[in-house]
């Protein structure tokens, strides 16, 4: 399981991917990227297992500088 | 030295009492000499006593001679009365030589008193007293033996076997062969014992001769006796010794069931081949005696091999014939992916809707949840074909929200890429159509060629 969330310089989360299998090998897999969309892995932890991915924007946003996930206070 | 002389006559002779007296005398004595010489004592005929009253016997007429060669001679029969004996006695009759004087003979004349003859009366006796009658001096001659009854009635049986018969004395060996008559010896002439081998003529001991069992095992001579000496049905089973009947002494087809004992046939009795179909007992040949191998193809009748003969796991490809497994014979399930010949299985065999998902060779290339924001797009891309390498790839897309009130698209999209192009990229794109963030759940496969 690896979880991928693409957010834009702001740090909102616009889609959030946990994924079981994706290709290997493939430059991006995410398709086409839009201007002020970036991508981001974050460690898998049980309590974001449990979220289904649209709680991930209403209970998380990004820190861009840290490339870090974090809660929305 | 005593001499025996006669009267001698002659003319002129004076002749005296005495010179008749002489002249008798040589003539009774030398008649006497001849009975004693020649002569056995005992009775020479006639003299039978037989019943002739309740308590009276008559001896007949006959004549008899005494141990001195005195003639007994009763010329009438004679009447005996037996009143005086007492009742159940045995009484004896016996007769010996007695001179009498008879009064008709008296002579009385000229101062003479005498008797003209000499009568040779016979004395006849009768007592109770037992006499000796065979080794008796022959004095007394016995002529039978008369039982008086409880009435002192005589028996009508009187016994006559003590009597002694007078006979002719040879000296011996005197008889010879011919002075014997043919057929004079008698088998009561001849002593017990004294007919040997030697008296008997060869061949004269014919069967008739011989008294019932009285030919033994030791008056056969070894080896004399052959089949045709023996009765049929002579030998029985104890006339034979043990192990005497070799198998050259049975006639062929002699031995029959009934000879042989239960259980006398073993193995190595019978000759090879000997035991053919109809020798053996319906039913008698079970597993045990049926050799290894022994039950071939062509002993088997056919449809004679049920399912219950044959053991789990004996039927193998080879034992199949060509398209005997009908698909009436297939268990449930038991065509496995291995028992599928590679190729075999076409769009013919392939049931309507069988073909799933997991029944195609696919290759996984997204298994993921993923979040898409009100109204907008998210893509996912699959492969990078090289246009060297052409791959023509379909796609197999399965997607589903777990939003209440989810709307969404997708769509494939191929886009080239590199420069000149290099590749091509497959992808699929998820619309969002809800005005809401919505979660799809999907995965895509390529369905590979090969």
């Amino acid at each position: 399981m690896k979880i991928f969330v693409i957010h834009n310089r702001k740090g909102e989360i616009l889609s959030v991917s946990k994924v079981e299998a994706m290709p290997e090998g493939l430059e991006q897999p995410f398709g086409l990227m839009g201007e002020d969309e970036f991508l981001l892995e974050v460690p898998v932890k049980k309590a974001l297992l449990e979220l289904d991915a649209t709680q991930f924007h209403e209970k998380y946003a990004v820190d861009s500088e840290k490339k870090k996930l974090i809660k929305k206070s | 030295m005593a001499d025996i002389k006669r009267v001698n006559y002659f003319t002129h002779q004076f002749l005296v009492e005495k010179d008749f007296d002489d002249e008798q005398e040589y003539h009774v004595l030398m008649r006497r000499r001849h009975n004693r010489g020649n002569h056995s004592w005992g009775v020479a005929e006639g003299l039978d006593v037989t019943k002739t009253k309740n308590k009276e016997v008559t001896i007949s007429s006959g004549t008899a001679i005494d141990n001195d060669g005195q003639e007994i001679v009763l010329l009438e029969p004679l009447a005996v009365d037996l009143t005086a004996f007492a009742a159940n006695t045995d009484v004896y009759v016996t007769v010996s030589y007695q001179e009498v004087f008879d009064e008709a003979d008296h002579y009385t004349s000229g101062g003479v008193d005498n008797y003209t003859r000499i009568t040779e009366r016979p004395r006849l006796d009768v007592s109770t007293d037992s006499p000796d009658p065979l080794s008796g001096d022959g004095s007394l001659i016995t002529l039978a033996r008369v039982h008086l009854d409880g009435s002192g009635n005589v028996d009508a049986g009187i016994d006559g076997t003590m009597r002694k018969a007078a006979g002719s004395k040879i000296a011996p060996g005197v008889v010879g062969t011919n002075e014997l008559a043919d057929k004079a010896v008698t088998a009561a002439k001849i002593a017990n014992g004294q007919v040997g081998a030697s008296e008997l003529a060869n061949g004269s001991v014919s069967n008739s001769k011989l008294a019932n069992n009285a030919v033994n095992a030791a008056k056969i001579a070894g080896g004399s006796v052959g089949a045709a000496e023996l009765a049929n049905n002579a030998v029985t089973t104890d006339k034979i010794i043990d192990k005497a009947v070799t198998a050259a002494k049975i006639a062929n087809g002699q031995v029959g069931a009934s000879e042989l004992a239960n259980g006398s046939v073993t193995n190595s009795k019978l000759a090879d081949n000997a035991v053919n179909a109809a020798k053996i007992a319906e039913e008698s040949v079970g597993a045990a005696a049926l050799a290894k191998n022994a039950v071939t193809t062509d002993k088997i009748i056919d449809n004679a091999v049920t399912a219950d003969k044959i053991a789990k796991g004996q039927v193998s490809a080879s034992e199949l014939a060509n398209g005997s497994v009908i698909n009436s014979k297939l268990a449930n399930n038991a065509v496995n992916a291995a028992k599928i010949l590679s190729g075999s299985v076409g769009t013919a065999e392939l049931a309507n809707d069988s073909v799933t998902v997991q029944k195609l060779k696919t290759h996984l290339y997204w298994d993921s949840t993923t979040s898409i924001a009100a109204n907008a797009e998210r893509g996912f891309n699959c492969l990078a074909v090289s246009l060297d390498k052409p791959r023509g790839a379909s796609l197999l897309i399965y997607a589903y929200s777990t939003t209440n009130g989810a709307r969404f698209e997708w769509r494939e999209q191929s886009t080239t890429g590199g420069s000149p192009p290099y590749w091509i990229n497959q992808g699929v794109y998820f619309r969002n159509l809800s005005n809401i963030t919505i979660s799809v759940r999907f995965k895509i496969y390529e369905i590979l060629e090969n």
